[in-house]
């Protein structure tokens, strides 16, 4: 594992929707390489049998609308207009 | 009223009328009021007047904290994150529900590591916890408010959650109580989601006894948490008959024994071992092969799931919203990068490193099939011995501020308590001693999973043998 680029990181912050300034940057990517060293043990260890993930089953219950405040889940939102929540909007003419 | 009386002799106290239920409320009211400045372990106090409870529950008058990623109806439930300031929680979470339904009246949210994340308390965003002890030294985390309340003996318990050791390392370092129930023994239902497949609510109680009496009222079947155990419930406090079973086999964890446990937690946790033989218990070391994996696992599995938890976090639901530019986008990066703390975003960073194209296959998919073989490994050990042993963590508590520059050798902390959180086998931590300076020391005791009552049962014999759970620290009385 070498140092983490800085477009590898900026490709990541995009996934994870979290604006870095460059010290930010900087500072994350030190971390982050020495993570990523940490856990090469893991990523490079032979694995000569396989044993089962642990067994899920389904838990079932009746599909019965539960009361709920609609004034206080809106109250929560940063910006609401009558009974809507308001975000910025996604596509813009420039 | 006695400052450090148990959960039990309290719920005994109030049936016998010895104090009425708002006596003691307003006697723990009044030591947070009076303590709580130095520790900062409770972030909020609530008034105790305007807090919902049953008045005819078994428990009312019994005053308890609860970790801030529990949500509280009406209240302020944050992670102690600044992204959720603000947010008002519109349901209560079950656990805390089942509480305040038995009676229990919560005076305050617990200050924590933001989402769960850290094992110090460091990583708030309203600045971190002291630990009683030693106000130069943490409390241990991410429980870290929680821990402190308890040891301080401001409440008689308080609701953690754990996700890799963060209710155990901080009750050995307060010298408390803390159990890591098998996962699904307690509904998830209104924690706020750090690592879904490790999170569980859990008690931390100064005796063994309180904390199986805390297990009592918030385990069991809820129809919100359909990853629930959908067996019964056992009453926890029938196994508490001060001995251990006969011809128990215990297995030390052979890392117990290693150079990186400082000397004087070896000591105790010896001297703990050799009761617990005195006690008629057979020991032997058991060797895990994959136990070293488990940091690593955790850190590439828990930060995946955190990702994408975490993700619902972007201005425009709750909490804060960064809307200075004018699209959808800017508003998601900009609240995040605001919002989230340096540890949190760590996190979700490597998280989404791990998951993304190309590296998913190296990172998160072999790392699920090593947790499959550490769960083999533990699995095999328990044919051959009825639980496993090891101290909860392998230094004394620390000095805040002491891994600021290093987050791994912080990390590296949680190298006992994070394996059977991975695979969701329950694990106790107790106190075992104290240091020469003072401080407290805790092992651990796990088992397989459901084996709850044996591992009760096997804490409270050593507990009931010892006087380390009667010691608390000076300046509170």
């Amino acid at each position: 594992m070498e140092q983490l680029s800085r477009a590898s990181l900026d490709n990541i912050a995009q996934l994870a929707a979290i604006e870095l300034n460059d010290q930010e940057a900087a500072y994350f990517e030190q971390q982050i390489t020495k993570m990523l060293v940490y856990v090469n043990e893991v990523t490079t260890l032979v694995i000569d049998k396989e044993y089962p993930p642990v067994v899920n089953y389904n838990v079932f219950r009746e599909d019965i609308a539960a009361p709920y405040n609609r004034q206080e889940i809106l109250a929560a939102a940063p910006k609401t207009e009558d009974n809507y929540i308001v975000v910025p909007s996604i596509i813009t003419d420039k | 009223m006695k400052s450090y009386a148990s959960l039990s002799s309290l719920i005994d106290g109030l049936s016998a009328g010895e104090f009425s239920p708002q006596e003691l409320i307003q006697f723990y009211a009044a030591r947070i009021k009076k303590y709580n400045a130095t520790l900062n372990a409770v972030i909020e106090q609530f008034d105790e007047s305007t807090v919902a409870v049953n008045q005819n529950g078994s428990w009312h008058g019994i005053p308890c904290a609860s970790k801030d990623n529990i949500c509280h109806e009406g209240r302020l439930t944050t992670a102690a994150s600044n992204i959720l300031k603000g947010y008002k929680a519109t349901y209560s979470a079950t656990a805390l529900q089942r509480l305040q339904q038995a009676g229990v009246t919560v005076l305050g949210r617990a200050n924590m590591d933001e989402f769960a994340m850290g094992s110090s308390g460091e990583f708030s965003a309203y600045g971190p916890t002291r630990n009683p002890w030693d106000l130069t030294r943490t409390p241990g985390g991410s429980s870290a408010g929680s821990a402190a309340v308890v040891a301080a003996g401001l409440v008689p318990f308080a609701l953690g959650s754990e996700t890799g050791g963060s209710v155990r390392q901080p009750a050995a370092f307060c010298n408390l109580v803390g159990m890591y129930p098998t996962y699904g023994r307690v509904s998830r239902y209104g924690i706020l989601a750090f690592s879904s497949s490790n999170d569980q609510i859990c008690p931390i109680t100064r005796t063994v006894k309180d904390n199986a009496l805390v297990m009592n009222l918030i385990a069991g079947r809820d129809g919100y948490d359909s990853s629930m155990i959908q067996t019964l419930t056992p009453d926890f406090t029938a196994t508490l008959t001060g001995k251990i079973p006969s011809g128990l086999r215990i297995g030390v964890i052979k890392e117990s024994y290693s150079d990186s446990v400082d000397p004087e937690v070896k000591a105790a946790f010896e001297r703990a071992i050799k009761q617990l033989e005195a006690m008629g218990a057979t020991v032997q070391t058991i060797d895990l092969d994959y136990l070293r994996y488990g940091i690593s696992v955790y850190f590439i599995m828990s930060y995946a799931e955190a990702a994408s938890n975490l993700s619902r976090y972007d201005g425009s639901l709750y909490g804060i919203s960064n809307r200075d530019k004018e699209t959808l986008l800017d508003m998601y990066i900009k609240t995040r990068h605001d919002g989230f703390g340096n540890e949190v975003k760590r996190r979700i960073l490597i998280g989404n490193y791990v998951l993304s194209a190309g590296h998913k296959d190296a990172y998160y998919h072999k790392a699920t099939r090593v947790r499959s073989l550490i769960r083999h490994e533990f699995e095999e050990a328990f044919k051959s011995v009825d639980v496993l042993v090891s101290p909860t963590t392998p230094t004394l508590p620390f000095k805040i501020g002491q891994f600021a520059d290093d987050p791994i050798a912080l990390y590296l902390g949680d190298y006992f308590t994070v394996p059977n959180c991975m695979i969701g086998t329950p694990a106790i931590s107790l106190p075992c001693g104290m240091s020469q300076s003072g401080l407290p020391i805790g092992f651990q005791i796990l088992g397989p999973r459901l084996s709850e009552p044996l591992l009760y049962q096997v804490a409270y014999a050593f507990e009931q043998s010892t006087e380390y759970h009667t010691k608390t620290p000076q300046g509170y009385e």
